[in-house]
C-alpha cells in the first residue's frame, strides 16, 4: 500500500487524516482511489478535464512527478505520494521602491508617459533574439528604461571583431558567452529588473515555447532563416515582433503583427517579403561588413518602438517599414499591407507550424555523397576500386548480399579501423537509411570524406539487376 | 469573527524581513488552535521563487512547503497559515491572492509603505474571503 500525504489545507476533506494508505500501481490510480474515498477533494485535485490543476504538485518520494512519468509514475508498496499545494499570491500591484522612483523620474515626469507608462514597462516581458550589433543598444536602452523582464537568447561568444559595434561588451568579455556578458552588464546598469538568458540557438524546436513566455519579441538577428523563424513563431503565438535589420550603410525598422485597438493583428514580415532572397544575394554582417555606428542608431530606434508598443504611447511602425540610408542621411517610410497570399494568416493559410528555415532560405542541407544503383553496377565491372560495406544485421546479410564487408550499424564505431581511407568506400543497407546514418556519424565524428551512400540500398540494386535480366 | 493571536516579537520579525526586502517576503505561520481561536508561536521565512515580478508576486517552492509540514509535525505545532507582504499596497487580499488561496489555512498579509508604516490583515477562504481578527500581544 502506498502512503498518500495530505497537506494541512486539504485535511478538512479527509476527516483530518494527514496520511491515507491506498492501493494502486501508479499515481493516477492512487489519486482516483483517494477522491473515491473523499469526494470533496476532487475539486482541488482535478480540473474539469480530469488533469491535475497547476496549483497542485504531486511528489513521489522527493521527486516532482513532472520530472518523472507524470501520473503514470509507478508506485511501490512503501512509496510516499505527497500532495503539495502551490502557495502563491501577491498584491499584483506594480509598485516602485524609492530607488526606482528616483531612477525613472525623468520618464515619469513626461505627461504622456507618467507613472502608468513606467508601470507597463515594469510588468512587460520582452524576448530579445540576438545580443549582437542591434541587440547591444536595444538591450541597454530597454534595461535602462526599466523593462521589468528581459529574456535574451544567443548562442555566440564575444569576439574581438564584435566590439566595434556591439557596445554592450568590453574587452574583458572576449571569449565569454554573449548572454552571460550581457546579463552582467545590464544588471550593473539596472538592478531593478529581471534578466533571463538562454545560451542556445533560436530554432524551430525552442521558438514557440520561448515566444509564448513573453509579451513581445525584438528581433536583432542577422540572417534570413532566423528572421523568418522569429516572424512565424510570433504570428503563430499572436505576439508583436519589433524588427530591425542593417546592411553596410542601410538600416530598416518595422513593427510586425501589431495588435490594433480591436485586437486585430497588423501585417508581418511575410506580407513584406513572402519569400527569402536567393541564398548569397544578401550577405550578413560577417560577410558584407557593417559600419559600426549604424546598428547603434537602428537598434536604438528598435528600442524606441518596443517601448512605444509596451506603453501605448505614440504610433508604432505597424504596417510601415522605416528605412535609413546613412550615406545620404535620408529616411523613408514605406507602407505595406496584409497580403491575401500570406502563408501564415492570409486568405488560405497553408502553414500551421514552423518549418525548416535553413531549407526554406535555400541554404545547403548537410549532405553526403551518393551513388545510384546504376553507377554502382557500372563500377562493379571495370571501374575504380572501392570498398563495399554492408551495415545491415548478420541475418539480413545471410539471406542476400552484394559481397561487401559486414559491419552492422551498431558496431561501426568500434570498427572504424576496418574502413579504408585510401580509396572510395560505398556503404549500403537495405534501403539506404541506416547507411546514411552511418556516414553521417563517420563524417561528423571521425572526419571521413571518402564515403558514398548507395541510394536505395541492396533492394534497389537487386531490382535493377532483375530488370536488366528481363531485358 | 475568528481571531488569531500574533506575539509582538513575531510581528517585529515580520516587519524586519519586510523592511529588508524589495521583493514580497513569504513564509509559514506555526502555532496551535483552541476553541476557534488560533495562536501563532512561530513565523518562518522562506524564499520567494516567483519567476517574475517578485515585487508584487510570491510563490513558495513545493520543497519548502513539505519542510514546513515536516517541521510542524516534528515540533507538535500546527501549520496555521502563510504570510506574505504587499509593497505599497493595502493588506487586503488581492485578486491574485484570492485566485491562489486554499481553504483550511490563514493568510496573513503585512503591508509596508514608503514611510515605513505597516498594516496587517489576516483572512481565510471559507469558502469566500472572511477576515480574521489579528490580536497582537
Amino acid at each position: 500500500m502506498a502512503k498518500v500525504f495530505i497537506p494541512t489545507p486539504l485535511r478538512k476533506f479527509t476527516e483530518k487524516q494527514s496520511e491515507v494508505n491506498l492501493d494502486g500501481k501508479n499515481v493516477a490510480e492512487i489519486l482516483e482511489k483517494l477522491v473515491e474515498r473523499y469526494p470533496e477533494l476532487k475539486q482541488y485535485l482535478f480540473t474539469v478535464d480530469g488533469n491535475i490543476p497547476p496549483f497542485i504538485n504531486i511528489f513521489v518520494g522527493e521527486q516532482d512527478i513532472k520530472n518523472l512519468q507524470m501520473t503514470n509514475t509507478s508506485v511501490k508498496e512503501d512509496t510516499l505520494v505527497s500532495i503539495i499545494p502551490a502557495i502563491a499570491g501577491g498584491s499584483g500591484e506594480v509598485s516602485f521602491s524609492k530607488g526606482e522612483m528616483a531612477r525613472y523620474d525623468r520618464h515619469i515626469t513626461i505627461p504622456e508617459f507618467g507613472l502608468e507608462g513606467q508601470k507597463k514597462l515594469k510588468q512587460a516581458r520582452v524576448l530579445v533574439v540576438g545580443s549582437g550589433g542591434l541587440g547591444s543598444p536595444l538591450l541597454l536602452y530597454l534595461a535602462a528604461a526599466g523593462v521589468g523582464n528581459i529574456g535574451i537568447i544567443d548562442f555566440d561568444r564575444v569576439e574581438d571583431s564584435n566590439l566595434h559595434r556591439q557596445v554592450i561588451f568590453g574587452e574583458e568579455e572576449i571569449g565569454m558567452a554573449k548572454v552571460e556578458a550581457a546579463r552582467k552588464r545590464l544588471l550593473g546598469l539596472n538592478p531593478y529588473i529581471n534578466i533571463e538568458v538562454y545560451n542556445e540557438r533560436f530554432t524551430s524546436k525552442n521558438a514557440l515555447e520561448l515566444v509564448e513566455k513573453y509579451d513581445l519579441v525584438a528581433d536583432g538577428t542577422d540572417n534570413f532563416p532566423t528572421r523568418y523563424l522569429v516572424n512565424d513563431a510570433c504570428v503563430l503565438k499572436g505576439k508583436t515582433n519589433v524588427y530591425a535589420s542593417i546592411f553596410q550603410f542601410e538600416g530598416q525598422v518595422s513593427v510586425f503583427n501589431l495588435r490594433d485597438e480591436h485586437g486585430k493583428f497588423g501585417p508581418n514580415y511575410r506580407d513584406l517579403y513572402e519569400m527569402p532572397p536567393p541564398p548569397g544575394l544578401v550577405p550578413n554582417c560577417a560577410e558584407g561588413g557593417v559600419l559600426g555606428v549604424l546598428p547603434g542608431i537602428i537598434g536604438s530606434m528598435q528600442a524606441l518602438e518596443v517601448i512605444k508598443v509596451i506603453t501605448g504611447v505614440g504610433e508604432p511602425l505597424g504596417g510601415k517599414l522605416y528605412s535609413f540610408d546613412a550615406l545620404s542621411f535620408t529616411s523613408r517610410i514605406f507602407t505595406f499591407h496584409k497580403k491575401p497570399s500570406n502563408p501564415l494568416n492570409g486568405e488560405n493559410p497553408i502553414q500551421t507550424g514552423l518549418v525548416d528555415y535553413e531549407e526554406f532560405c535555400g541554404l545547403p542541407k548537410q549532405s553526403f555523397k551518393e551513388i545510384t544503383p546504376e553507377e554502382f553496377l557500372k563500377l562493379e565491372g571495370y571501374g575504380e576500386k572501392f570498398q563495399l560495406i554492408d551495415v545491415r544485421e548478420p541475418h539480413e546479410y545471410e539471406s542476400n548480399n552484394l559481397s561487401g564487408e559486414l559491419i552492422p550499424l551498431g558496431s561501426i564505431i568500434e570498427n572504424t579501423d576496418l574502413i579504408k581511407k585510401d580509396r572510395k568506400v560505398v556503404l549500403h543497407c537495405k534501403m539506404g537509411g541506416r547507411s546514411a546514418q552511418a556516414i553521417h556519424m563517420l563524417e561528423q565524428e571521425y572526419g571521413f570524406d571518402n564515403l558514398y551512400n548507395l541510394k536505395g540500398g541492396i533492394e534497389a540494386v537487386m531490382a535493377l539487376k532483375q530488370k536488366e535480366q528481363v531485358l | 469573527m475568528k481571531s488569531v493571536t500574533l506575539p509582538k516579537y513575531q510581528l517585529l520579525k515580520l516587519k524586519e524581513w519586510a523592511k529588508g526586502s524589495n521583493e514580497e517576503i513569504c513564509g509559514f505561520l506555526f502555532g496551535y488552535e483552541k476553541a476557534g481561536s488560533s495562536s501563532i508561536v512561530e513565523c518562518s521565512l522562506v524564499k520567494n521563487i516567483a519567476p517574475i515580478n517578485r515585487g508584487s508576486r510570491f510563490l513558495i517552492s513545493p520543497e519548502d512547503y513539505l519542510k514546513a509540514e515536516e517541521y510542524s509535525n516534528s515540533n507538535s505545532l500546527q501549520l496555521l497559515g502563510v504570510f506574505h507582504s504587499h509593497i505599497g499596497a493595502s493588506p487586503n487580499p488581492s485578486i491574485t491572492d484570492v485566485q491562489n488561496s486554499l481553504p483550511g489555512i490563514f493568510y496573513l498579509i503585512i503591508s509596508i509603505f514608503e514611510n515605513s508604516q505597516f498594516e496587517i490583515q489576516t483572512w481565510e477562504l471559507q469558502p469566500c474571503v472572511k477576515l480574521v481578527k489579528t490580536i497582537i500581544n
